[in-house]
C-alpha cells in the first residue's frame, strides 16, 4: 500500500515537540551548573541567523542560558570547541560528540574532571543541503512506520553519517536531558555491508576508475580547510600543510597537493574518527570527504574490531600492540 | 545610453557568433554548483543560474596563477633565470556576471591597480574583459547588495546590463566595449548603428526604460537584509578593535577559508615557488587572513596568534580599515556567499551592525 502523504510534515511536528523538550532541558541544566558553580562556561548551540542554521556558542552567565537551543541542524561537533580549554566547561553532547570527548580524554586534550557533559539522545541531523519544505516523501506504509520508530526524522533527510549511526546516545555523560533513544542493533556483517557501503563501492572499482573518481571528487576543493578545522581530531599545533620549514605540501591548486592533504589528513584520523560528519557538514563545496576517513574506520573495524571513542578504558589500535593483533604484514 | 531588445530565440546563436572575436566566460553548472569558467565551443552560459558558489573574481585573480617559470638544469639555456609565463590577454567577454560581482572588480582594482602598484596580471586580465552582466530579478535571502552601494540592477561596473524580460533580454549599453561585443554577436547592425534592422532585434522605445525601472524596484524590494556602516567610519580604529564583542562573535568561527575564498572582494595573496625536478614555477596563490600562516613571522612569532584575532582582522579590514583608507564605502558588495556558506554561521550582516551600533 502506498500512501500519498507528506511524511516530512508529520515528522516535522514530532521533531518540533522533541526539539522544544530538549531545548528546555538543556537550558535548565545550563542554568543549574552555572549557578551551582560546577562549571565556568557552557558550550552549546544557539539559533543561527537564517532558518535551518545553528551556531556554536559559549555562555558564562545563567541569565544567558535561554540562548541555547536544540534541533536537527546542530551538525557541528562541539568536542571541537572544548579542546585545549583550561577552565571547567559543560558541553552539550550528542552521541558522536561524546565519542570525541572520549577521544580527547584518551589523548590528554582535556581532563574528565574539567568536563560536565550534558548528554543529548540524538535523532540524527538533517542533511544541510535539503530544504525541508520542498522535500516530499512518498513511502510504503510499513517502511514508513519502521522509519518513524527508529528515526523520527525521515531517513532520507538525514546526513549520510547519521544514516549509519552506531551510537546515537552519549557514551559518557554527567546527565541526560531525555530518555535514551533506541539504538539500532547491528551485526558485524550488517555493519560491514551497510555501514561501509560507500567504501565497498569504491573498493569494488578498478584501480584506474578509483583514481579518476578521487581526482574528480577533489577537483572542486579550494583547500579552505573547513573539513580539518571542523574536526575535533585536528588539534596539531601546526598542521603539516601549514608547516613552512620544511614545506611538505604545495599551497596551490595542483591536484597532487590537494590529494596529499586529503589522504594524509584521513590517515591521521585512523582509529580516531567517530564518523560525526562535521567535515562534510562544514565543506562549502559539498565534497564527500568522509569517504576517506570511512575507509580507515573500516580497516580498524575489520582488523581490530575497533570503533573510536566508545570507551575510556581502551587504547586506540594504532596506539597499542596486542599479541593477537592481526599483523600479517610484519609476520 | 541606449537599450536594445534581444529576442531569446537568437541569443545563443549570437553568443556563439561573438566567439569569432572573443573568448567567452560564463556560469556553468559543475556538479551541484555553478562556477565561472571559459566556455568550450558550443557551450552556452547558463542564464538561469542563481549565483556561483565561488565569486567570478577568479577570472582575473585565479586561486593559483603562474607568473614565472624557471629551469635549474645548468645544461639548459637561460637556466636559473625567471621567464614570463605564457598568457593570453586577447579580448574576452564574461557573460551573465551579476552586477554586484562586477562591482567587486572595481574594489579589487583599488588594490591591484593604483598609483603605487600595478599588478600586471590583474590589469591585463581586467582590461581584456568585457562585462556582459545579468541583472538579478529575484534576489535570494542572503543578498544584501543594496546596502553596499551596489544592487541587483547596478550598471556602474558593467559594459552591458542584460535584464531578463519575458522572451527577451533588454540590453542596457553602458560602454563602447559593451557595444563592440553586441556588434560582434550580431545583436546590432554591422556598423554598430542600432536601427533594429537585424532580425529579432528592435530598437526599444521609452517604455523599456520604465520596464527596467519597475523590474529594478521589484528586485530591490525583495531584499530584506540591510546593514549600516555609517557610524563605523566616525569611530576610532582602537575603539572598535578593542570592543568587548570580538571573542563572543568569533567563538563559533572555525577559522577556515570559506568566507575569504568565496568572497568577490578578498584580495590577499601569497607568492610561492614550486619546483618539480629541475623545473619550477613562481605562482601567486589566494591567501586567507583566517589562517595562522598568514601572519606568522620568520622568527616563529605570530602577531595574530589567537583564532578570534584573525576573525576580527577580516571584519576590521572589510568594514573599517578599507573605509578609512579609500573613503569609498566598505569592502563588501553584499553578495551573501560568506553568509550562506559559513559552516558556523558567522554572519557579516550581524557583525557589521554590531560594529556600527555596538559599544
Amino acid at each position: 500500500m502506498t500512501m500519498n502523504i507528506n511524511q516530512s510534515d508529520i515528522n516535522k511536528k514530532q521533531i518540533d515537540i522533541i526539539n522544544q523538550q530538549y531545548t528546555e532541558k538543556i537550558r535548565e541544566s545550563a542554568k543549574k551548573v552555572l549557578l551551582e558553580k560546577k562549571v565556568d562556561v557552557v558550550i552549546g548551540f544557539k539559533n543561527g541567523t537564517e532558518p535551518m542554521t545553528t551556531e556554536p556558542c559559549l555562555i558564562n552567565k545563567a541569565s544567558d542560558a535561554d540562548k541555547l537551543i536544540w534541533n536537527e541542524h546542530c551538525r557541528l561537533n562541539l568536542a571541537n570547541y572544548v579542546k585545549g580549554r583550561k577552565d571547567k566547561a559543560a558541553v552539550v553532547a550528542k552521541g558522536c560528540d561524546s565519542r570525541n570527548l572520549v577521544n580527547h580524554i584518551i589523548e590528554h586534550q582535556i581532563k574528565r574532571e574539567n568536563l560536565y557533559i550534558i548528554g543529548v539522545p540524538c535523532n540524527g541531523m538533517v542533511d544541510k543541503s535539503l530544504n525541508l519544505k520542498e522535500l516530499k516523501v512518498e513511502a510504503e506504509s510499513d517502511t514508513m512506520q519502521e522509519n518513524l520508530d527508529l528515526f523520527p526524522i525521515n531517513r532520507d533527510m538525514l546526513q549520510d553519517n547519521c544514516k549509519t549511526c552506531i551510537k546515537r546516545n552519549p557514551v559518557i555523560f554527567d546527565e541526560m536531558i531525555a530518555e535514551p533513544v533506541k539504538e539500532r542493533e547491528w551485526t558485524k556483517e550488517e555493519k560491514l555491508k551497510e555501514s561501509f557501503e560507500s567504501v565497498n563501492k569504491i573498493e569494488a572499482m578498478a584501480e584506474s576508475d578509483r583514481w579518476s573518481f578521487f581526482n574528480d571528487m577533489l577537483s572542486s576543493c579550494t583547500r579552505c580547510y573547513a573539513c580539518r578545522n571542523a574536526c575535533p581530531l585536528c588539534y596539531c599545533p601546526t598542521c603539516f600543510v601549514d608547516e613552512s620549514r620544511p614545506q611538505w605540501v604545495g599551497k596551490g591548486t595542483d591536484l597532487i597537493d590537494v590529494r596529499t592533504y586529503h589522504f594524509l589528513r584521513a590517515f591521521h584520523c585512523a582509529g580516531r574518527c567517530t564518523d560525526c560528519g562535521a567535515c562534510e557538514a562544514a565543506c562549502p563545496m559539498n565534497i564527500k570527504v568522509r569517504l576517506f576517513t570511512k575507509k580507515l574506520d573500516k580497516e580498524c573495524f575489520e582488523n581490530f574490531g575497533w570503533e573510536a571513542g566508545m570507551s575510556l578504558d581502551e587504547r586506540p589500535p594504532l596506539d597499542v600492540y596486542k599479541v593477537n593483533d592481526n599483523a600479517n604484514f610484519i609476520r | 545610453m541606449k537599450i536594445i531588445k534581444i529576442d531569446k530565440k537568437i541569443w545563443s546563436d549570437g553568443v556563439e557568433k561573438s566567439r569569432d572575436s572573443y573568448r567567452l566566460i560564463g556560469p556553468v553548472k559543475d556538479r551541484e554548483f555553478h562556477q565561472f569558467r571559459e566556455l568550450a565551443k558550443g557551450e552556452q552560459p547558463d542564464m538561469n543560474y542563481k549565483n556561483s558558489r565561488l565569486s567570478p573574481k577568479s577570472i582575473a585573480f585565479p586561486q593559483s596563477e603562474t607568473m614565472f617559470i624557471y629551469d635549474l638544469d645548468e645544461k639548459a639555456e637561460e637556466h636559473h633565470i625567471m621567464q614570463d609565463a605564457e598568457k593570453d590577454y586577447s579580448p574576452r567577454a564574461v557573460i551573465g556576471i551579476r552586477p554586484y560581482d562586477a562591482k567587486a572588480f572595481k574594489i579589487l582594482d583599488l588594490n591591484f591597480n593604483n598609483s603605487d602598484y600595478q599588478d600586471p596580471y590583474w590589469v591585463n586580465a581586467y582590461n581584456c574583459t568585457t562585462f556582459i552582466s545579468l541583472a538579478v530579478n529575484s534576489p535570494d535571502k542572503f543578498d544584501f547588495s543594496t546596502s553596499c552601494a551596489t544592487g541587483p540592477f547596478d550598471d556602474s561596473a558593467v559594459d552591458v546590463l542584460l535584464v531578463d524580460y519575458n522572451d527577451s533580454y533588454l540590453a542596457k549599453i553602458m560602454t563602447d566595449k559593451g557595444l563592440a561585443w553586441l556588434n560582434a554577436a550580431g545583436f546590432t547592425t554591422k556598423n554598430g548603428e542600432i536601427d533594429g534592422a537585424v532580425t529579432g532585434v528592435s530598437e526599444a522605445g521609452e517604455d523599456i526604460y520604465e520596464i527596467i525601472e519597475k523590474l529594478k524596484a521589484d528586485a530591490e524590494s525583495k531584499i530584506r537584509s540591510k546593514i549600516s556602516f555609517d557610524k563605523i567610519k566616525e569611530k576610532s580604529i582602537l575603539d572598535i578593535f578593542n570592543a568587548p564583542f570580538w571573542e563572543d562573535i568569533a567563538f563559533a568561527c572555525l577559522n577556515c577559508g570559506t568566507c575569504t575564498y568565496s568572497c568577490p572582494t578578498c584580495w590577499c595573496f601569497d607568492i610561492q615557488d614550486e619546483t618539480n625536478g629541475r623545473k619550477g614555477i613562481r605562482q601567486k596563490n589566494w591567501d586567507s587572513c583566517m589562517t595562522p600562516l598568514f601572519t606568522v613571522h620568520a622568527t616563529g612569532h605570530n602577531p595574530r596568534h589567537n583564532d578570534w584575532e584573525r576573525t576580527r582582522q577580516r571584519f576590521m579590514h572589510k568594514l573599517k580599515y578599507f573605509q578609512d583608507k579609500y573613503n569609498q564605502g566598505i569592502m563588501c558588495v553584499g553578495c551573501g556567499r560568506c553568509v550562506e556558506q559559513c559552516p558556523a554561521n558567522i554572519d557579516i550582516r550581524n557583525i557589521c551592525n554590531q560594529m556600527n551600533n555596538g559599544e
